[in-house]
């Protein structure tokens, strides 16, 4: 018992590192001394501010409307779920605020007990996730790890869940609500990372995305009323699309996303239906730009779906850098799937792509098996100096919004980068 | 003793033929010397009897000589009786039957098999109060039809809504939908296995345990009030006046199974109640049982109908039983190709066809009736019936469907599933009746009802396979959720009703009054229960018809059930009613008329904290009144108006929601909606030239407030407080629905025609959504969330909403019957050929502009033969063909769909300008049967 404790420790401890390997910040301060400020049990209805330590939730949590959960850095929470009944998945059922405010050094965890965190679990949905509804005004999730949720629903959330089905790691549901996800971690997850089913506005940066969905599941699934900008994540192994704004075509407002700076490798290999996506995916309605993005081993490249159309006009995309090792995938950069009334695909070459060329990452062979689902410990998608991708991008790019701000946190949107992907080039 | 008396004398003049006498004659009506066809003329103390055919005409054969009473007997005529010498020649003689004193409805204490025959249906048409039809026993048992639901459609105005096997299910009356009709059986309401609604599935029913059903259109005080099209009241067998004895039993085949196989799967692993209620604990997959999921091709079995009915009548004729049963036992197989499209996409205004969906369903449908009337007359001025009437119909489906998402032409994306669905309703009905004349002018009636409706559904579960491409040949894989849902839902009903009937005079002027009420509780219970599983691992092939389910590896994610759902629900309705009616005969002329008052007080409590419970509360006055002119015998001219309400289903006023993720708007409940009020006018024309012919030709018109009508709502509304707009029952402003009708029956020698026509023509206006450019015009038909978070403003394209005017859903208006009736009395010999005309009629009302969906004409054609044969006509040969022509059941959208999603033309034809939605064929069936009568 204890051994199996403390690989998980290691485990744990790789993954830190690995999650501050990625960001491209390089703050190298001491750690600071460890002091247990806070900790316990946490029940019924929370509000106000937690201090660093472990909390141990064994059913669900719920921030009242109106109400705000402050969670300082280094707060750990610990669902004790299981995954074989809502009951036994808690999550936070967030009716009002969450800010998650942590720090590279002292990240918040979302999680489940230690000995449960193994990557093997990584589909079953032990807990129930952040389960924003229309009365929460903001959630800000900043140097976090969110992992191993997405439970079974109890069927009393209609809107969103069918009995049974798993839920996303985090719901978002207000379209005048503010959402930042920055600095972040989100992954293991049974479906869907991010699902904003009712909308919202959003600023998705410099975080990583991965391992996302057992057999389907978006890194984010945008639906209807979601405006933001995503850019500079980095999306690895999730089951379908990284990143897909969609909408049902009655949306309101509409849904407008551009997806700028990202990399996404190894996506929308786990999917027991074909053809749903693997990288970007617009349709439905919704609309937004794409540039500067890096799809590396994806099942598809942007897509726009076919029978299903996004708003075209204002859909656009290009520079992009397009590299796969298989023949299907490569010829799938312009999704296969997805034809007009003659026969010819939707999405086509252009301006700026720049196809079958290695982009040349820092620490990451591209040769890596494209169903594996989590980059290895010490990856690094930095582009080396020689990389066809420094550089060759567009600074054309102007974000949905400026800036965005919740639960005294701002973001500023930032510019686009001419190098391609999320971590620029050395 | 008797008996054997009858079997020597059979025997004797079996033995003795030579000498038999025959014995002929005519039986007419006094006065008009019209046939009076059905009419029995009995030997008494013997077997020996006959009917009077078409032209009144009857004989019997091999009498052995001797004398006898004859005993002719004709429904409301008084019997003859006459004592008669039969030797070896012929006799012939013509009896002229006296009509009973036509007393306008009183309340007949021992009810006489009224009806059964096509004569009394008529007479009691002629003398009904109220506008009704009346199809009768006799009628049933020579036409195709073996369950109510399929009787329903031949009365004039009336259409019937399928299931899913081709079977009519719901009656529309009018154009009414079925929440707008009520039925009962033997006069007693009675409550609904359906788990959403209170109209009764008439398809439960089998035809050969009524005695007649009555279809009223006007509604007088003495009735429940909450009927806007008609009532629907199945009328049993009633205790004969002498031994009567009748098996019937018979076999059939659908022709699918000439050329497929039927789609087996075994029962006997699935859990009848949910594994929460057995193991009291979270469960694992590991602990449930799988077999019922495989599927096995067979040779459909052939089909068996089999029905008794035994009557007697003891102490003096005093107390008269009957107990009759009626098993059958079918296989079906039907095909569908289904279509779903995208409509109103933003910016697209035409349907855009995104899903074909091939579906085949084998189907077992196992209905049992059994029931039995008790009436015992103590002395002249008290009688007593008791009335036992149990139900049950079990329906065994398998559903397979192949669904091709038309998402391109490389790798399609398609997937397959199969349910296969048990499903259990059973409705029992207990009444106690007792009427009694208290003093000569005052009469007294009451029941005492007790009635039990209940619906099962264990393990509704679908596997679901998806075509995966992505690893070298297709394979189809486990869906990613596995579902297994325990469904049940049962109403108890306690109701007791009375009246109060006193006769008596005013200024000369005689006069019925009758004061009465009801009071009914109601109790419905609803359970939902769903568990959920995941393959694990994700990717595993499976093979419906090769692979066993048992096979594959689940995790549980879904293992406690769902207590707390908001289908864990039970509701109640107090119904408190009370009437005043009068009823007097001036200047050839009935009036009848009065007020009812009825007190509704409907509401819920569920398991789910967010909905805890609601109640609505509140009083309907609905008056009456109905004349009825009636220069002679023969003519009646019809005039009413009456008001009525309709009251919400009990799912509707919870407010539940019920998930959007398979569909595009989820749906919902409403706790606000109101029950719809309507005024209906009546006016008929009714001519009976002889006891069994008749037409009618009669007009109606209705008009309704705050109709009850599914629509899109908003977001953030009043009505829907929850951000994402939805489907749900809402109170439209009004409607009006008027028509006219037509019935006629004629016989001509041998041969009978029997055809109505319904024209119905009705109006409501409905807000729909069209995708347009916003002007200062329409600006409010913008929502304010349009305006004030997408900045929607003038000259902005955005979602409008529009009113259109439609018709009421399911209303056609075109509706005809015609069936063609041959009848050889000599040769013992009853043919029908049937036909129903069903006009275009919306089926489903959609959101989008132009985009409703509408059910093609559809043209039934049924025939039936019967051949009755044996020294006493005891037997019969029956053979009946359902749906000759194989009609297809066509829903579409009357408006073309996009062309660059234009599919094969064989299963679309006409996509320039139609969209076509669904396509049904449900094959021929055949059935050949023998039924033995012993008199």
């Amino acid at each position: 018992m204890k051994k199996i404790n403390l690989l998980n420790i290691l485990f744990i401890a790789s993954a830190f590192l690995t999650a501050m390997n990625f960001t491209s910040c390089k703050d190298d301060d001491t750690v600071e001394p460890e002091v247990e400020q806070g900790g316990g049990d946490l029940s019924g209805e929370v509000t106000g501010t937690l201090k660093k330590g472990t909390y141990v939730i064994k059913s669900t949590i719920t921030v009242p409307v109106g109400g705000t959960l402050t969670l300082e850095p280094g707060v750990i929470f610990e669902f004790d779920g299981d995954g074989l009944s809502p009951a036994t998945s808690p999550e936070i059922n967030l009716l009002g605020n969450l800010v998650a405010k942590g720090t590279a050094e002292n990240p918040i965890l979302f999680t489940v007990p230690a000995d449960r965190r193994d990557p093997k679990n990584a589909y079953d949905g032990l807990w129930g996730g952040i389960q924003g509804s229309a009365t929460t005004e903001f959630l800000v999730l900043q140097h976090c790890i969110v992992e191993y949720c997405g439970g079974p629903a109890d069927g009393n959330r209609p809107d969103l869940y069918d009995a049974g089905d798993a839920r996303f790691a985090i719901h978002f549901g207000n379209p005048n609500g503010t959402m930042i996800f920055d600095h972040s971690i989100l992954r293991h997850t049974a479906d869907d990372g991010l699902r904003p089913q009712g909308g919202g506005k959003f600023a998705i940066t410099y975080s990583q995305f991965y391992n996302i969905g057992e057999t389907g599941g978006e890194g984010i699934n945008f639906k209807d009323g979601s405006v933001g900008d995503v850019c500079y994540n980095l999306f690895y192994g999730v089951a379908t699309n990284g990143s897909k704004p969609a909408g049902k075509g009655d949306g309101v407002p509409q849904t407008n996303i551009n997806n700028y700076n990202n990399t996404f490798i190894n996506c929308g290999f786990r999917r027991v239906q074909s053809g749903r996506g693997g990288s970007i995916n617009y349709e439905g309605g919704a609309k937004g730009n794409s540039f500067n993005n890096i799809i590396v081993n994806c099942r598809f490249g942007i897509r726009m779906r076919g029978d299903k159309l996004p708003e075209v006009a204002n859909t656009k995309y290009g520079y992009t850098m397009y590299y796969a090792t298989d023949a299907d995938d490569k010829d799938n950069f312009f999704p296969s799937t997805d034809v007009d009334g003659d026969g010819n695909r939707v999405t086509s070459e252009q301006p700026g792509d720049i196809l079958n060329q290695d982009p040349q990452f820092v620490n990451y062979a591209v040769s890596t098996s494209k169903l594996t689902a989590m980059p290895a410990n010490g990856a690094n998608f930095k582009l080396k100096a020689s990389s066809p991708g420094k550089g060759k991008g567009t600074t054309n790019v102007t974000p949905v919004h400026t800036s965005l701000s919740g639960g005294g946190v701002t973001v500023t949107l930032p510019a686009p980068s001419a190098d391609f992907g999320a971590y620029g080039a050395e | 003793m008797n008996k054997s008396i009858a079997i020597i004398a059979a025997l004797i003049a079996f033995s003795t033929n030579l000498f038999a006498g025959t014995f002929t004659g005519k039986v007419l009506e006094e006065g008009t010397n019209e046939a009076l066809i059905g009419a029995t003329v009995s030997l008494k103390n013997t077997t020996f009897y006959a009917f009077a055919g078409l032209n009144g005409d009857f004989k019997i054969k091999d009498v052995p000589p001797g004398t006898y009473t004859v005993v002719v007997t004709y429904l409301s005529y008084s019997t003859i009786t006459q004592t008669l010498k039969i030797g070896s020649a012929e006799v012939n003689k013509t009896f002229f039957m006296q009509s009973e004193t036509t007393s306008l409805g009183d309340v007949r204490v021992v009810a006489v098999r009224r009806g059964e025959t096509e004569a009394g249906a008529r007479t009691e048409e002629r003398k009904a109060d109220n506008v009704i039809n009346i199809i009768s026993a006799k009628a049933i048992e020579i036409s195709p039809d073996i369950t109510v639901a399929n009787v329903v459609q031949r009365v004039s105005g009336l259409t019937v809504e399928r299931n899913s096997n081709g079977d009519g299910q719901y009656a529309i009356v009018r154009g009414m939908d079925k929440r707008y009709n009520y039925t009962l059986v033997n006069g007693i309401k009675i409550p609904s296995p359906d788990n959403e609604n209170r109209y009764v599935p008439l398809d439960i029913f089998p035809s050969d345990l009524l005695s007649r059903l009555v279809v009223s259109k006007s509604l007088t005080p003495d009735m429940e009030g909450d009927a806007v099209g008609g009532v629907v009241d199945m009328k049993l067998k009633e205790a004969p006046n002498s031994r009567v004895f009748k098996v019937s039993l018979g076999t059939g085949y659908n022709e699918a199974f000439f050329n497929t196989r039927y789609n087996k799967f075994s029962r006997n692993t699935i859990w009848r109640t949910p594994p929460r209620e057995q193991l009291g604990k979270i469960i694992t997959a590991e602990e449930l049982d799988y077999d019922h999921f495989d599927l096995e091709r067979v040779q459909a079995l052939p089909n068996l109908f089999a029905s008794a009915v035994l009557g007697n009548r003891f102490m003096d004729n005093r107390l008269g039983v009957i107990v009759a049963g009626s098993y059958q036992n079918s296989f079906r197989s039907s095909e569908r190709t289904e279509f779903g499209v995208s409509e109103n996409n933003r910016g697209q205004e035409i349907p855009q066809i995104s899903q074909v969906q091939d579906r085949i369903y084998s189907i077992q449908q196992n209905r049992s009736g059994v029931f039995n009337k008790i009436d015992f007359r103590q002395n002249n001025r008290n009688h007593f019936f008791l009335t036992t009437a149990y139900m049950r119909m079990q329906n065994n489906e398998s559903r397979l469907v192949e669904i091709d998402e038309l998402r391109g032409i490389v790798n399609p994306t398609l997937e397959y599933n199969s349910r296969n669905q048990v499903n259990i309703q059973q409705v029992l009905n207990t009444t106690l009746q007792g009427k009694h004349e208290i003093f000569k002018p005052l009469n007294v009636d009451w029941s005492l009802v007790y009635s039990y409706a209940q619906q099962d559904m264990p393990d509704n579960s679908m596997i679901r396979l998806v075509k995966n491409y992505d690893t070298g040949e297709p394979r189809w894989i486990m869906g990613e959720n596995f579902t297994r849902i325990w469904e049940a839902n049962s109403d108890q009903d306690i109701s007791a009703y009375y009246n109060i009937t006193y006769n008596t005079a005013i200024a000369d002027q005689s006069i019925e009054l009758k004061y009465g009420g009801l009071q009914r509780i109601k109790n419905r219970q609803n359970s939902y229960d769903l568990y959920s599983f995941k393959p694990r691992p994700g990717i595993q092939e499976y093979d419906v018809f090769n692979s066993s389910l048992a096979d594959i590896t689940w995790r549980t994610t879904g293992g406690s059930g769902t207590s707390t759902h908001v289908l864990n629900y039970e509701s109640y309705e107090n119904i408190f009613a009370n009437y005043m009616q009068f009823k007097f005969t001036r200047w050839n002329t009935n009036f009848i008329g009065g007020v009812r008052a009825e007190h509704t007080q409907q509401g819920f409590v569920t398991q789910d904290l967010n909905y805890p419970e609601g109640e609505q509360v509140y009083w309907s006055f609905l008056p009456s009144l109905h004349i009825k002119y009636s220069p002679n015998t023969k003519t009646n001219w019809r005039g009413s108006y009456f008001r009525s309400i309709s009251r919400p289903s009990f799912l509707e006023i919870i407010p539940y929601r019920r998930p959007f993720s398979e569909e595009i708007f989820a749906r919902a409940g409403n706790p606000n909606i109101k029950h719809a009020e309507a005024h209906s006018l009546d006016a008929r024309y009714e001519f009976f030239p002889k006891p069994t012919e008749q037409l009618l030709v009669g007009a109606f018109y209705k008009f309704i407030n705050n109709p009850i009508e599914y629509a899109v709502i908003p977001g953030n509304t009043e009505l829907n407080e929850q951000d994402r707009a939805a489907l749900m029952p809402v109170n439209f402003e009004s409607a009006s629905n008027y028509g006219v009708e037509m019935d006629y029956t004629k016989f001509f020698n041998q041969f009978g025609i029997k055809a109505n026509y319904t024209f119905t023509l009705s109006t409501i206006e409905s807000m729909k959504r069209t995708w347009g450019r916003v002007t200062a015009e329409n600006i409010n038909q913008v929502s304010d969330l349009q305006k004030e978070t997408d900045n929607i403003g003038i000259g902005d394209s955005t979602f409008i909403s529009v009113p259109q005017l439609r018709p009421l859903q399911g209303q056609s208006m075109h509706l005809g019957n015609i069936s063609l009736l041959y009848k050889n009395q000599k040769m013992g010999l009853d043919a029908q050929l049937s036909m129903v005309y069903t006009g275009e009629r919306i089926a489903i009302v959609s959101v989008g502009l132009d985009n409703d969906i509408w059910q093609k004409a559809f043209t039934q054609l049924d025939f039936s033969v019967d051949k009755t044969w044996g020294k006493i006509d005891q037997f019969t040969l029956f053979c009946k063909i359902n749906n000759i022509l194989n009609s297809p059941f066509e829903m579409y959208i009357k408006k073309q769909h996009q062309e660059d999603f234009r599919i094969n033309e064989e299963i679309q034809p006409n996509g320039n300008t139609e969209t076509r939605m669904r396509y049904d064929l449900y094959n021929r069936n055949y059935m050949l049967g023998i039924r033995y009568s012993l008199k």
